[in-house]
């Protein structure tokens, strides 16, 4: 062997280290309660079926920041903002001064097999986003949506312009057909309503298994190698297992909305291709003139910044701007470094 | 895990860090400890750390037993193309045993074949395949129309699964061999050697997702994506279908039924929104109603003088 030198001897002191590890790994478990997540205060200030408005309240408000509704996706849970006290992007914008309204879309069960987005977007989102006008006495709010919520929050401001003051989209998918966004290939040929007819509501642990597809041995093989060294201090530890329960608490996707947006979005394209309806109303993005700061992920494997890119020249904005982080789909919210200097974007955007 | 298992655990690792342990093939001992480590009861610990627990658990068996062999065969490898063919059997298995995940088959297939004489491998064998053929040609005389009407079309699905499974296994074996030649030509153009595992196995992710990356995007592969997936979904939708019409039968309510209801509570429910909408455009309609009557009245009352 010229080009790996694996002799027995460092073989063995290899073995002998990662199994230390694991032992060492049970004994911090062993000590470790069960992990918390989203620990910053809230006042849930409406409900509407399953849906919550979460209320975030800073210390001191600071007037010049115009009141922010946050829209998260319907895949996994909006903890991951406030994951823990080190890794929060609320507490990070509520140091700011920043009050923030939190949409929460709940765990959907058989009872909302047929939500469909007319219900999300033109029903509970805009309950929201009159729960909070009412809630902070204003006329206009401005609205933050991540990923899939980056899109609905699109489409909404589209058929809502007059509600809404800035918008913010964060890894957010608007072209569902670039070169690169390997999950649209993927779901190409995936019969949707087969898959809604066999589940109802689409399994969260059926999605999970498709993302990981995208990075199979990173997120397999190499990830599971490195657990023992992830968990191998308290510190590392709480980190790592507030992430795992992240990733894994993935809620069931309601049937009707999860095959509208594979078909109409991920299929079709009709966001690009300006044949999007819903709740009979078609979707003219050039009916956004806000201002728009649409912030991506240079490393996002989800949503590549190709199709975050495509924003640019959609709507009538006349200041539209974008940034870009060194960071993945989820890193950029969770890396104390990034979550700072998107706190400071957000903000900036937000303050009149 | 007991205090005994923790203690004899601890001793192991000092022994064999001492190099005092006597036997000569010591790491099976290993296996044999976390086997025991893996029925540890966990039920004082939280669910997810539990599941930790047993997870890199398993890793720490396939991990060792892929080093032990290593440790066995080392002398015996004469080049890097040599050991790079150990290690592609490894990968091989990894992949089945994740692609064997993946693509479940409905739990009562599950526990069908787990309970016969077939192995899960052998659903991309060909046997299994050529006696899916005769069970669908066979002769079902003694069974009911219908009974042999759900026979054949669950047969044909199964049969349909097992070639969308095989050609996704192929894909699979296709990038893997991708991946190795990759991989070996890495290794053969690094400067610096290799000289632990994590490094190889870093060295393969990087190989192999370069490939997969170049094979996700292609026709051919979302085009067989797409026939598992689709496969998979049929077979399942086929037993809940033949489970639902079982449980009419016999007067219970199924998630068919379920589902019905669902479906009228939400399309009501929308029209309540419909009317609730309409209502509240009422008292602004009467407004207007009014406003227009004093309109009138006015102007009826200016042309009248």
């Amino acid at each position: 062997m010229t080009k790996i030198q694996l002799d027995a001897e460092t073989l063995k002191k290899e073995i002998l280290e990662f199994n230390q590890a694991l032992i060492d790994s049970y004994e911090v478990l062993k000590q470790l309660p069960e992990v918390k997540t989203g620990q910053t205060p809230y006042q849930v200030i409406y409900t509407i079926d399953k849906v919550q408005l979460k209320y975030f309240e800073p210390k001191e408000i600071d007037p010049s920041l115009t009141p922010l509704v946050m829209c998260y996706a319907l895949v996994n849970r909006p903890y991951m903002l406030d994951l823990t006290p080190e890794q929060s992007l609320i507490q990070s914008l509520l140091d700011q001064g920043q009050p923030i309204y939190l949409i929460d879309w709940g765990y959907p069960d058989a009872s909302d097999r047929f939500l469909d987005l007319d219900d999300y977007i033109l029903y509970y989102m805009d309950a929201c986003v009159e729960a909070t006008l009412n809630a902070s006495k204003t006329t206009q709010v401005g609205l933050l949506g991540v990923c899939q919520g980056g899109t609905f929050s699109l489409c909404y401001t589209a058929l809502n312009p007059h509600k809404i003051k800035r918008l913010i989209t964060v890894v957010t998918p608007v072209d569902f057909s670039t070169e690169d966004f390997t999950l649209s290939r993927l779901v190409k040929h995936v019969d949707v309503d087969l898959a809604v007819k066999t589940y109802g509501n689409i399994p969260g642990s059926l999605l999970n298994e498709t993302f990981n597809a995208l990075l199979p041995m990173r997120l397999g093989v190499l990830k599971n190698l490195q657990m023992p060294n992830n968990l191998s201090t308290a510190s590392t530890a709480v980190r790592f297992l507030s992430m795992e329960k992240w990733i894994y608490d993935s809620p069931d996707q309601a049937g009707e909305a999860f095959r509208s947006f594979l078909k109409d979005f991920f299929q079709q394209n009709k966001l690009i291709h300006k044949t999007l309806v819903i709740g009979n109303q078609l979707i003219d993005l050039k009916r956004i003139d806000q201002p728009i700061l649409n912030i991506y992920a240079s490393q996002d494997h989800l949503v590549p910044p190709s199709s975050s890119m495509a924003l640019k020249g959609l709507t009538s904005s006349l200041n539209y701007q974008e940034r870009v982080f060194n960071a993945g789909h989820i890193g950029i919210f969770v890396s104390p470094k990034h979550n700072l200097t998107l706190a400071a974007e957000i903000t900036g955007w937000m303050r009149d | 895990m007991t205090d005994d298992l923790h203690t004899l655990i601890q001793q192991w690792l000092t022994m064999q860090q001492q190099g005092t342990a006597s036997s000569d093939d010591p790491l099976l001992d290993w296996s044999r400890l976390m086997a025991r480590l893996q029925q540890s009861s966990w039920e004082y610990l939280p669910e997810q750390h539990a599941e930790l627990i047993s997870l890199m658990t398993q890793e720490s068996i396939e991990f060792t037993r892929f080093a032990s062999q290593l440790i066995l065969q080392s002398h015996a490898f004469q080049d890097t193309h040599d050991f790079v063919r150990g290690f592609k059997q490894h990968i091989s298995q990894l992949s089945r045993d994740w692609i064997l995940k993946r693509w479940q088959i409905p739990e009562q297939l599950h526990a069908l074949i787990h309970t016969s004489q077939l192995t899960f491998q052998g659903l991309g064998e060909q046997p299994l395949l050529q006696g899916l053929n005769t069970l669908l040609e066979s002769n079902t005389e003694h069974l009911t129309l219908k009974q042999q009407r759900l026979i054949r079309e669950g047969t044909q699905l199964l049969y349909e699964y097992q070639i969308a499974f095989g050609q996704y296994s192929e894909l699979f074996d296709q990038i893997n061999q991708s991946a190795i030649k990759d991989l070996t030509d890495t290794l053969d153009s690094a400067p610096e050697p290799i000289n632990s595992l994590k490094d190889l196995h870093e060295a393969w992710t990087q190989a192999y997702e370069k490939e997969y990356a170049s094979v996700v995007a292609t026709e051919h592969y979302q085009t067989t994506y797409g026939q598992i997936s689709n496969a998979s979904f049929a077979l399942r939708a086929f037993y809940q279908t033949s489970r639902n019409e079982q449980l009419a039968q016999i007067g219970i309510a199924s998630e068919t039924s379920l589902s019905l209801a669902f479906e009228h509570i939400h399309s009501l429910r929308k029209q309540v929104r419909q009317l609730q909408k309409e209502l509240s455009l009422i008292p602004e309609l009467q407004r207007s109603l009014t406003e227009l009557r004093s309109e009138i009245d006015q102007l009826r009352n200016n042309s009248n003088d």
